[in-house]
C-alpha cells in the first residue's frame, strides 16, 4: 500500500514535525507560495501539491515565475475579465497548475472552458450549495466530446481514467478529499479522514504515528458507514444509478427533480461512450 | 469563411439594411455567449478555417466584445470585425489598449460608412465613428453600400487620407430582402450606378486606392473598358459572384447570407463542418438558379454564367420576384 499523503495547513512547526513526509500544504494567499516551498525544502518535505484556496478572482492574482516547479491547485472565486487573464496566460501554461473554478461563479462554466481551450488545466469546484446540473452537464459534454483538443477538466479526466462500471469510483481525490489517500492533519497534529471531519472535530488519530496504523481501518469504516447511511435508510440515493460515482456526496442537494442523479448517470454513460469511441479507432499497422 | 453575429442590436437604422428582417425576427437581448463562442472557435478550427469574421448588429455593443476578440486572437484566428465605428468611448479605449499588440494582419476592421450628406446621421454618431477611425485607422478597410443612384464616394477618399485607412474601398451593392421593403438598387438602375462608379476611376487611380467589389455585381453590365480598368487596378482581384457567405447567429442558427435569412435556416449543430454548411447552401443556391439562371432574362443563356465567370447577380432578386408569383416553383424558394 502506498503511504498516504497528509493534507495540512502551513505552519512551520507542523512542517518540522512532518519532516520527510509527502504533504499537500494548504494556504490561502498566493504570496506565501515561495515561502512555503522554501520551508518545505528546509524540512525535507516532499510537496505533493500546494492547495491554494484564495477567495479572489484569477485576474487579481499575480502569477509569478517563482511558482515554477511547484505543483499547484489554485482555487479562485472566478476568472475575471479575459483581457486581464491573457496577460498571464503564457506563464500559466508553463506552470504545473490546475485552476479550480466554482460552477456558481459568474460565467463559471465559461471560465473553465476558456482556460481549458487555451491549454490550462482546470477543475470544477461544485461548491456546497446545489450546483447547476445543466451547466455541469454541458461542461461534461465539452470535456469529453469537445471538437478540438483542450487541457483536461477535472473531475471528468480523473473519471475517464479511473471509472469502472463494476465498482465505485471516488473522485474526491481531485479535491484531496479521499480518506484512504489524503488524511487531514490539523495544527495540533491530530488526524481526520477529510476536510468535513476536521471541521467537525472528528479525529481518528491523535498523532501522525498513530494515524499510520489506524488509517486503512478508519477509511474502510467510513466507507461502510457511508453505505449504511444511505442503504439502510429508505433513501433516494440507495436507488440512484449515479451512486457508483457520486457516493452520496451531493445527497444534500437533492430535490424533487433529482438533478444530481441525472447528471451522474450522464457522467457514466458519457464515459462509456467516450471509451467506445476511442476503442473504435483503428490502430494503423506498423512495419 | 463564416460571419458570426455577436449581437442582434444596431446603433444605426440604414434604409438599405440587409439584416433588418433577421433583426426584426430576433430578440435584441440575444448576444453570443462564451460557450457558443468557444464552440464556434472549435468548430471553425476543426473545419480548417483560421478566419473569424465578427458581425452584428453592431458587434461592439456586446458587453464582452473586447474580451471575446482577445480570446480569438489568443486562439490565433485572423479576426475581421464589421462595424459602424460608432461605439462608446469606454469600448474604444478598452479596445485600443487590448488590441494594440495584435498584428494588423491578424485583426482588421471593415467599417461601413454612410455618406453623412445623403444618409443623415446624428453629429454624435459621426464624431464617434471619427474617433474610431482615428484610433484604428491603419487596420480599417472602409466600406460603402450603394443604395441610391446619386451616391458619392468623395467623403470616403477624404477619410482614407485623413485617417490613414487601408487603401481599398469595399463597395457593396444593396439587394432586396424577400418579404421586406428595404431600399436597394433595382435591376433597371444597375447600368446607372456602374456608370457613376466609374466616374470615380480617375480619383481611384490618382490616390492609388483600389475598389473592392462585393457580391452580386453582374458582369454583363460592365463594358470591356471598365473590366480592363478593374483588372489593371485590382490586379484581377474581383469576381462577379453570389454564393453562400454563411452567417451564424448568437444562438448558433445559420443561414446563407442576410438577404436570404428567411430561407433554409438551420443550426450549426446540424452540421459536422463548415464545408458541410457551404455545400448545403450551395445546393439551395443551385435550386434557385434552376428556377432562374440570374437576375436578368438573358442570364439563362449566358455563356459567362455557364463558364462561371459570373453568377448572374444576387439570388435575392430572383427570390424576391418569386414571392409575388403563383407558387409553382420548388417549394424551397418560398419564404
Amino acid at each position: 500500500m502506498t503511504a498516504p499523503v497528509l493534507v495540512c495547513p502551513f505552519q512551520e512547526e507542523l512542517l518540522a514535525r512532518l519532516s520527510g513526509r509527502t504533504l499537500v500544504i494548504t494556504i490561502d494567499d498566493v504570496r506565501d507560495i515561495p515561502r512555503v516551498l522554501e520551508k518545505a525544502r528546509l524540512h525535507s518535505i516532499r510537496v505533493h501539491c500546494l492547495d491554494v484556496r484564495t477567495r479572489l478572482p484569477l485576474t487579481s492574482l499575480t502569477v509569478s515565475e517563482e511558482w515554477r516547479g511547484a505543483p499547484l491547485a489554485l482555487h479562485v472565486s472566478e476568472l475575471g475579465r479575459f483581457r486581464e487573464v491573457v496577460r498571464q496566460l503564457a506563464l500559466l501554461k508553463q506552470l504545473n497548475i490546475r485552476i479550480y473554478l466554482p460552477l456558481s461563479a459568474p460565467a463559471g462554466s465559461a471560465g473553465i472552458r476558456i482556460l481549458s481551450s487555451l491549454g490550462v488545466s482546470t477543475a470544477v469546484d461544485f461548491g456546497d450549495a446545489k450546483p447547476d446540473w445543466d451547466q455541469a452537464g454541458d461542461l461534461l459534454a465539452y470535456a469529453l466530446f469537445g471538437l478540438r483538443p483542450h487541457a483536461p477538466i477535472e473531475p471528468f479526466q480523473f473519471l475517464i481514467s479511473q471509472y469502472d462500471q463494476h465498482q465505485e469510483t471516488d473522485f474526491g481525490a481531485v479535491y484531496f478529499d479521499e480518506p484512504a489517500k489524503y488524511p487531514h492533519v490539523n495544527s495540533d497534529g491530530r488526524i481526520a479522514l477529510g476536510r468535513r471531519e476536521m471541521a467537525k472535530g472528528l479525529f481518528f488519530a491523535e498523532s501522525i504515528d498513530e494515524a499510520d496504523s489506524l488509517l486503512s481501518e478508519a477509511a474502510e469504516r467510513k466507507k461502510h458507514e457511508r453505505r449504511e447511511k444511505f442503504f439502510l435508510m429508505n433513501d433516494g440515493c440507495a436507488y440512484c444509478q449515479g451512486w457508483r460515482v457520486c457516493l452520496g456526496t451531493f445527497a444534500h442537494t437533492r430535490n424533487g427533480a433529482n438533478g444530481c442523479a441525472r447528471f451522474f448517470s450522464e457522467v457514466m454513460d458519457s464515459i462509456e461512450r467516450f471509451r467506445s469511441l476511442r476503442e473504435r479507432k483503428t490502430e494503423l499497422w506498423q512495419p | 469563411m463564416a460571419n458570426v453575429l455577436f449581437t442582434q442590436r444596431c446603433v444605426r437604422s440604414c434604409p438599405y439594411c440587409f439584416a433588418e428582417k433577421h433583426m426584426s425576427e430576433s430578440s435584441p437581448k440575444d448576444v453570443l455567449t462564451w460557450e457558443n463562442l468557444i464552440y464556434l472557435a472549435d468548430f471553425l478550427e476543426a473545419s480548417g478555417e483560421r478566419r473569424f469574421s465578427i458581425l452584428g448588429g453592431e458587434p461592439t455593443l456586446h458587453p464582452d466584445f473586447t474580451d471575446m476578440v482577445a480570446y480569438l486572437l489568443e486562439r490565433k484566428f485572423e479576426v475581421k470585425v464589421f462595424t459602424s465605428g460608432i461605439m462608446a468611448d469606454r469600448v474604444l479605449e478598452e479596445s485600443a489598449m487590448v488590441f494594440s499588440a495584435a498584428h494588423p494582419e491578424q485583426l482588421s476592421f471593415i467599417c461601413n460608412l454612410n455618406d453623412p450628406q445623403k444618409t443623415p446621421t446624428s453629429l454624435a454618431e459621426v464624431e464617434s465613428a471619427k474617433r474610431f477611425l482615428g484610433v484604428f485607422g491603419d487596420r480599417v478597410v472602409p466600406g460603402f453600400n450603394i443604395y441610391r443612384t446619386d451616391f458619392e464616394l468623395d467623403f470616403l477618399f477624404r477619410s482614407i487620407n485623413e485617417y490613414g485607412l487601408k487603401r481599398t474601398i469595399r463597395i457593396g451593392l444593396t439587394h432586396p430582402i424577400p418579404g421586406k421593403k428595404n431600399r436597394f438598387i433595382s435591376l433597371a438602375d444597375m447600368d446607372t450606378i456602374i456608370a457613376r462608379l466609374f466616374t470615380y476611376a480617375p480619383l481611384f487611380e490618382r490616390l492609388r486606392i483600389k475598389p473592392g467589389l462585393d457580391c452580386g455585381f453582374p458582369l454583363c453590365r460592365f463594358s470591356d473598358e471598365q473590366l480592363a480598368w478593374l483588372y489593371r487596378h485590382t490586379g484581377g482581384k474581383y469576381d462577379f459572384g453570389c454564393g453562400p457567405v454563411i452567417d451564424i447567429g448568437p444562438d448558433l442558427s445559420v443561414w446563407s447570407c442576410f438577404p436570404l435569412s428567411s430561407f433554409q435556416k438551420k443550426s450549426v449543430f446540424d452540421f459536422n463542418s463548415l464545408q458541410e454548411i457551404h455545400e448545403f447552401y450551395q445546393r439551395f443556391h443551385a435550386i434557385v438558379r434552376t428556377e432562374a439562371g440570374g437576375i436578368f432574362e438573358e442570364c439563362d443563356a449566358c455563356v459567362m454564367r455557364e463558364d462561371q465567370h459570373c453568377r448572374g447577380g444576387c439570388v435575392a432578386h430572383s427570390l424576391s420576384r418569386f414571392q409575388d408569383e403563383a407558387p409553382v416553383r420548388f417549394r424551397e424558394v418560398y419564404v
